[in-house]
């Protein structure tokens, strides 16, 4: 290299260290430029949180957030304002990918044992971004005050209503009174366009930091003799991540073009629209809901995958191996095995619940899912004993075992709950 | 033994971390305060005149939408108040003149006419409306919603408080 390229690559150098605000170092490992490795997906989240800030500012230029302002001020956006349907596609598009994105990044971050060790606070932080994505989402879903936002968020509501001794505060807390009307619409804006946005911000910063103390993402131990080979982060990392932002804009922007993000006829608090249905991602809920008592659906279930989730990385010997998808051959194997058997159990069971145990006229525990959960569970222990005694599987790979599990079923509830239920939740094909 | 300074010290941290503790504790219980939605009158009655006795026969549901109730009248003659809000999460019943039962459309619980669960997920039955018979006017309390977790006689009320009219 002569003299000037040099001094020209440590200006720029210089520039991108202001620029990109210490993101990153100025050298990265060549392992972690490989893009199977994370998949982009943690920064196609922040984008996509970006994309909804921008326009979420701008559609607070329009939105008026009352019951009797928020229908028609939707509507004017829609047919008045110039790209106002454009950046109101955008909002709903980005908000459905978030999910989905930060969603899958939690998979990945789990599938290579990058939650364990030094990285374990910053798998917290993350879980406590997801539940806040999650929350944006849903505190956004009531603003356009149309029967879908109504009766989705008055469903979704009403399930906190069964969490014992609580559940009454909570809802009302929620809700700012006993049913969804001006007081909720007010305080969901006030959490949708300021706390929950600050918050994630706030825990973003954290979260990147908490990377670039951990040396990066994870990537795989050494291999003698191949050695660890750092090359600078411009062009190399920069350039890959700027072409994934490329290519995720150009798809939410086409997709935002195509298709209208949807509006019902204004709320009317003394019809339920027939199915009414939760927000998509709280679908595997509902579905839940029809199958077992709501102790176990809104109680039990998600408290038990939480409390799982958050202390992941705090079990005891628990020692995955890191930046190597599955943590191994085995665990890709049971991995692979665990989510063809969790989707297989939640199809049968959805069948076998709908077509034989609903109809007839069995006892109450076997109606209300008691036995049917104690049935579920009672196999997941012998699956974790089997995969103990028999494979020798690692904790970790157990219990990557077990979350797939749960994950898979999840999953195929809450597709059935999008497109397989029709007039009265009926089961349609 | 640690000297008198250090003992000192370690008095004064555990005094600040008491102080700050007691800071938060208050914060938190001010913010509760703040958001907690404001208390309703359900002391005062709000009594809806749903019309004259005899306008509504035996084995009839009327449906007041607007005040979130039926008025149902029984076979023996005895009114029950029942709350629109289907008691799974909420959403708005119907009543199915044909096959005479409330139906919620949103996870098709169905309900009988005095509001017992025919078939899940809902668990409990409809929550009432307490009743007033006056002068042969029947008047609702439509500030009050009494949920209830099984089927009691005490929520039919009689025109003629001895017996059945
Ligand atoms: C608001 C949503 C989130 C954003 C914008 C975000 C962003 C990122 C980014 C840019 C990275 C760098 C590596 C990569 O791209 O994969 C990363 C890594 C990481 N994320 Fe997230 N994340 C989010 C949510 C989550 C969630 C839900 C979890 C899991 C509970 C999580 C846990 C982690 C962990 C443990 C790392 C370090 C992984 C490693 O070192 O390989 N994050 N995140
Ligand atoms: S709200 Fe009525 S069945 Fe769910």
């Amino acid at each position: 290299m002569t003299d000037h390229k040099v001094r020209q690559a440590k200006a720029r150098r210089r520039k991108l260290n202001n620029l990109i605000l210490h993101l990153h170092p100025n050298m990265v490992p060549e392992k972690a430029l490989k893009f199977t490795l994370t998949w982009g997906l943690g920064g196609m989240a922040a984008l996509l949180f970006v994309l909804l800030v921008f326009t979420g500012i701008l559609l607070r230029f329009v939105y008026v957030p009352t019951p009797e302002g928020a229908y028609d001020s939707i509507v004017y956006l829609k047919q008045k304002v110039v790209f106002g349907n454009f950046v109101r596609n955008i909002h709903y598009w980005s908000a459905t990918f978030f999910i989905v994105v930060v969603f899958l990044h939690l998979m990945r971050v789990l599938y290579t044992g990058a939650y364990a060790k030094n990285r374990a606070s910053n798998w917290v932080i993350g879980l406590c971004l997801l539940l806040l994505a999650i929350s944006m989402n849903f505190t956004g879903y009531l603003l356009p005050w149309d029967q879908l936002a109504y009766w989705a968020i008055t469903v979704s509501a009403n399930m906190l209503k069964y969490i014992p001794f609580l559940g009454e505060s909570l809802h009302r807390l929620l809700v700012q009174g006993d049913e969804i009307g001006a007081p909720s619409l007010l305080a969901f804006y006030n959490l949708h366009t300021g706390l929950l946005p600050l918050a994630t911000v706030m825990l973003l910063a954290f979260h990147f930091w908490k990377i670039r103390k951990a040396r990066g993402v994870v990537i795989p131990k050494d291999n003698p003799g191949d050695g660890s080979r750092k090359v600078p982060v411009w062009p190399n990392l920069l350039v890959r991540e700027f072409v994934v932002a490329l290519i995720l804009l150009a798809v939410v922007l086409i997709i935002s073009f195509s298709f209208d993000a949807p509006l019902q006829e204004r709320a009317n608090p003394s019809v339920s629209p027939n199915p009414a249905k939760a927000p998509w991602y709280f679908m595997g809920f509902q579905e839940l809901i029809l199958h077992f008592h709501p102790t176990i659906s809104v109680l039990i279930l998600p408290l038990g995958v939480l409390i799982l989730l958050f202390s992941l990385p705090y079990i005891k010997n628990i020692d995955p191996e890191q930046g190597i998808w599955f943590l191994s051959k085995k665990g890709r194997k049971i991995s692979i095995c665990s989510a063809l058997s969790g989707k297989l159990f939640a199809v049968i069971f959805v069948l076998l619940n709908e077509y034989l145990i609903k109809s007839s006229s069995q006892t109450i525990l076997l109606k209300n899912g008691t036995i049917p959960f104690i049935v579920f569970m009672a196999a997941l222990y012998t699956h974790v004993l089997i995969l103990d005694k028999k494979f020798n599987a690692t904790i970790a790979e157990i219990l990557q075992s077990v979350l797939t599990i749960i994950f898979s079923s999840f999953l195929v509830l809450t597709m059935i709950g999008i497109f397989f239920r029709g007039k009265g939740m009926a089961l349609i094909f | 033994m640690p000297k008198k300074g250090m003992q000192k010290r370690s008095f004064f941290k555990k005094l600040w971390a008491g102080i700050g503790l007691l800071a938060g504790v208050e914060l938190v219980w001010l913010t509760l305060n703040f958001l907690s939605p404001k208390k309703q009158k359900k002391d005062i009655k709000n009594l809806f005149a749903a019309g004259k006795i005899k306008n509504f026969s035996r084995n009839s549901v009327t449906p007041f939408r607007n005040r979130n109730f039926f008025l149902v009248r029984l076979q023996n003659g005895g009114f029950i108040a029942l709350s629109i809000k289907c008691s799974h999460l909420g959403c708005n019943i119907e009543w199915d003149e044909n096959d005479e039962k409330f139906v919620c459309p949103c996870h098709s619980s169905w309900f009988t006419i005095n509001g017992d669960v025919m078939h899940a997920p809902a668990t409990r039955p409809l929550a009432t409306l307490p009743i007033i018979i006056e002068n042969g006017d029947v008047k609702i309390n439509t500030n009050v919603i009494l949920k209830r977790n099984s089927i009691e006689d005490t929520e039919i009320v009689y025109a003629d408080k001895h017996g059945k009219t």
